[in-house]
């Protein structure tokens, strides 16, 4: 129960972390690097794995906002991003 | 289309549950209760101040910080108390207010529940009440805010949706214009007037879920207690999701069985499907969202981009954002300062004016002039009310700043742009503002803590607050550095303000490195919701419950505070050096204990009985060091005696000038508040605004008191450090101390409310340590690096 088998980073598709991925993408997360507290917590706000949120800011530096679930718009930390792994994308907005 | 409460069919075949029946029961006796549930920034608070007018009561849920919100709606000439809950996310308690949350919906039984969602992000706000659902307590849903998802080309089949949710009765709102707010009114009567029974939603969380659930349901419903309390299918949910706070209070009552087998159970279903139960649960529950909202919502046109968005490339910028968030900063701080000033001296001058003559020649009527009643009337009590009345427009004005930069949706943005900074020592991007406010006033510092949703950043940050020099420390600096720095006096002011802020800051550094070690840091992630226009009258009502609440909690402290110091200047320390009410100060109560007191700050270089005794009156606000001395240095006796040797007062003359001061104090207010614009803009380099100035406050003749003071401080300190030079470095470690020390009576008040008497004491002893610490280093410091 410590451990979360389910998510290593899925190995049949590349990741990346989302920290890298440029506004105006869809990308589907696919990993959640972080204790299960921080999981549910992601998740309570519409962020978990397999959800397909759109970047909507990625600056070079601090937060990125993101879309999740269409009309939502989360702030997130760059160091949180960085343990958000995600399917690059796969189409442009 | 289905409107009523009462059970339609249950949407997926279910074992029937035997112990529905009876957690169900709603109270009868009293008044329905109605709770308002929902995700932060859906409206809630404006539904509620639409379906209960005035009729409304803020406090503080038991043993929490967080607020409670009760009102009363006239429905069908029926009287319904409707409880606010606090937002949140959903109903995995973690945080204060999803605690308060669940409790109340689990414990309370409210006859129903009102789930406030926002129409223009319906999908992640249902999360919540689909958990609300499972509670399986009477539902009714309101989609508030759908005027913007109306205009951003959303449209929604109510009827389909309602149907689909079990048939929890479904109605669009715009609280802020008070639209569909009968159509929900009457729902309420309809859902009230029928036998209350919870609707039936069952989410199908497939195998090997469903089986674990089922095991644990049954063993749960076997159990008299627990069936009774929880809805046991709820319960079975909760324990496979892992919920930290119903594990701790089973197992405080003894239930370990329950939850070793609820433990094998998710270990079961994470070795059977290869995910824990908690991300099963999550994404069944996303899963039969989107199920729900399939074909229910409708977009007519897709506008991918929104005019948030476009406001947040510049607002949110990681490098525009930081200039318009200190803009902000400024503006909030002009108005806790400046623009609530006239008004705080209208009423210090009310109270020391009319309010004490009228209160004296009352006395005389009554024969108990120059009497000690008289005394604790006029220097006790009106004196005591004074501090807290005087707190009030500075509260006022900063919880409307508070409020519009809640409303507007600005708050989470300059979270997101002062986090990184922040960051580096160990503190949020919320905690930016309450310390920007703390040079004003430390008391609506604290207040503003409230905004950082994290109970321990939001100690953290109140532990913080009372070293930021205050507007009322400045007083004490200003006296000081005239009478001993010169020339170099504004060097001297700067460099108190420094060590406040570096005193601040390697505290918190300090207790994230000690106290608050294993609290890992605090993950960046919060909504940021749509720009919104300010609502306000929802505003004027915000800013007019906290400041009552202000009123509330602080009075007795402050008032009880300024007694006791009346208290012992007033006792005669022996027989035979006065009468009470009647003694020189150093042979009173005070005068002894200010004497016990001295040696301590002998290192520090002010040993002298009269430094340490208004450092103690300076509890009561800290510029009342400066009239305590000059009492003490200046004019002894004498001035003792002045205030109450009033003239009979003319009452129509008096009340005259009460309303002439208080219109201009009224003016002076709107000025300050437009010339706000002027001093903005004027901070661009090349700019220079004239500002309004049509009218003036008058001047206070303070100037030739003040000159006195200085020269007898000079003379005092140099007196008893031993020379000049000594006497400055005693100054200097007097302000370092009177910088760091103890906060007054007000802070103590407003920590106490929003943190608690334990931690509020602990902070006060901390606080004199440090400054007792500083002051002697600056003193001994000084002294071996031969300053003196």
């Amino acid at each position: 129960m410590q451990r979360n088998p389910a998510h290593p980073p899925i190995s049949t598709h590349p990741t990346t972390p989302l920290s890298t991925i440029a506004a105006g993408q869809t990308v589907e997360l696919a990993a959640i690097e972080g204790g299960r507290r921080l999981r549910k917590r992601l998740a309570d706000l519409g962020l978990s794995v397999g959800e397909r949120v759109r970047v909507v800011q990625n600056p070079p530096v601090g937060p990125l906002i993101l879309a999740v679930k269409e009309d939502a718009r989360l702030g997130i930390g760059r160091g949180m991003a960085r343990k958000i792994y995600v399917h690059p994308s796969e189409h442009h907005a | 289309m289905k409107t009523c409460c009462s059970s339609p069919p249950p949407k997926t075949a279910s074992p029937p549950r035997p112990a529905e029946a009876q957690h169900a029961q709603p109270p009868t006796a009293t008044a329905p209760v109605i709770a308002l549930a929902g995700n932060p920034n859906v409206g809630k608070s404006t539904l509620f101040n639409a379906l209960t007018g005035a009729r409304q009561h803020v406090g503080n849920w038991p043993g929490k910080t967080v607020e409670r919100k009760e009102g009363i709606a006239r429905i069908h000439d029926r009287d319904l108390t409707i409880v606010d809950l606090p937002g949140t996310y959903s109903l995995n308690a973690y945080s204060s207010e999803e605690i308060i949350t669940r409790d109340f919906l689990v414990n309370e039984h409210p006859s129903l529940v009102i789930a406030v969602v926002d129409a223009a992000n319906l999908e992640r706000n249902l999360y919540l009440v689909v958990q609300v659902l499972e509670l399986g307590v009477p539902l009714l849903l309101a989609l508030n805010m759908a005027d913007a998802a109306h205009k951003r080309g959303l449209r929604f089949d109510l009827p389909a949706l309602s149907e689909r949710l079990g048939g929890v009765p479904v109605v669009e709102t715009v609280g802020s214009r008070n639209q569909g707010v009968d159509a929900l009114r009457e729902r309420i009567h309809e859902c009230l007037s029928r036998p209350a029974a919870p609707p039936q939603v069952a989410i199908d969380y497939g195998q090997p879920l469903e089986r674990e659930i089922a095991a644990l349901e049954k063993r749960i419903a076997a159990d008299p207690i627990l069936s009774r309390q929880f809805r046991p299918r709820w319960l079975a949910l909760k324990l496979l999701e892992n919920d930290e706070d119903l594990r701790a209070r089973l197992e405080g009552a003894g239930y370990q069985e329950l939850l070793a087998a609820a433990d094998q159970a998710a270990a079961r279903v994470a070795e059977q499907s290869g995910e824990d139960p908690e991300t099963l649960i999550t994404d069944r529950r996303y899963t039969f969202i989107a199920d729900v909202l399939r074909g229910v919502v409708q977009r007519t046109h897709d506008n991918g981009e929104t005019l948030s968005d476009k406001i947040d490339r510049v607002a949110a910028h990681p490098f525009w954002g930081v200039p318009i968030f200190a803009l902000a900063m400024w503006v909030v701080f002009q108005f806790t300062a400046r623009v609530s000033a006239p008004f705080v001296d209208w009423i210090a001058a009310v109270l020391e004016g009319p309010l004490s003559d009228w209160t004296l020649a009352l006395l005389d009527v009554l024969r108990l002039g120059h009497s000690w009643v008289a005394s604790l009337l006029v220097e006790g009590v009106i004196a005591g009310v004074g501090g807290v009345v005087a707190f009030v427009p500075v509260l006022a004005s900063l919880y409307l700043a508070m409020a519009i930069l809640e409303d507007t949706g600005y708050m989470a943005r300059s979270a997101l742009v002062m986090d990184g900074v922040m960051r580096k020592i160990g503190l949020h991007g919320k905690s930016f503002l309450p310390l920007v406010v703390g040079f004003g006033c430390t008391v609506p510092a604290v207040y503003a803590t409230r905004t950082l949703e994290n109970e321990t950043d939001r100690k953290l940050t109140g532990f913080l607050t009372p070293f930021i020099s205050c507007g009322a420390r400045l007083p004490v600096y200003v006296v000081f550095s005239a009478a001993f720095f010169g020339a170099h006096a504004g060097s001297f002011i700067f460099a108190l303000y420094v060590l406040g802020i570096a005193v601040a800051l390697g505290t918190g550094w300090l207790l994230k490195h000690t106290v608050y070690r294993h609290v890992p840091p605090q993950p960046l992630v919060l909504e940021m919701p749509p720009y919104r226009l300010p609502n306000w009258p929802n505003i004027a009502r915000q800013v007019w419950t906290r400041t009552k609440s202000f009123l509330h909690n602080a009075s007795t402290i402050i008032l009880m505070s300024s007694v006791v110091i009346w208290l012992l200047l007033a006792l005669p320390s022996r027989p035979g050096v006065g009468r009470v009410a009647d003694v020189p100060p150093h042979d009173s109560v005070f005068g002894v204990v200010s004497r016990a007191l001295a040696p301590l700050f002998k290192p520090a270089g002010f040993g002298a009985w009269e430094a340490s005794g208004s450092l103690m009156t300076g509890f009561v606000a800290k510029e009342v060091v400066i009239s305590t001395m000059s009492q003490l240095y200046v004019d002894e006796p004498s001035t003792d005696q002045a205030p109450l040797e009033a003239e009979r007062p003319d009452l129509l003359a008096d009340l005259g000038e009460i309303a002439r001061s208080f219109g201009q104090a009224t003016l002076l207010t709107f000025q300050e508040a437009v010339n706000i614009a002027p001093r903005t803009l004027s901070l661009l380099p090349g700019v220079h605004l004239p500002e309004l100035n049509a009218f003036t406050p008058s001047e206070a003749e303070e100037a030739d008191n003040t000159r006195t003071l200085e020269l007898a401080l000079q003379r005092e300190f140099t007196q008893s450090a031993g020379s000049p030079a000594r006497g400055e470095l005693a100054a200097a470690a007097f302000n370092v101390f009177v910088l760091l020390y103890v906060p007054c009576t007000a802070t103590v008040a407003a920590m106490r409310q929003e943190f608690g008497t334990r931690w509020t004491l602990t902070q006060m002893a901390y606080a004199l340590g440090v400054a007792w610490l500083f002051a002697v280093l600056a003193y001994q410091g000084g002294l071996l690096l031969g300053v003196a």
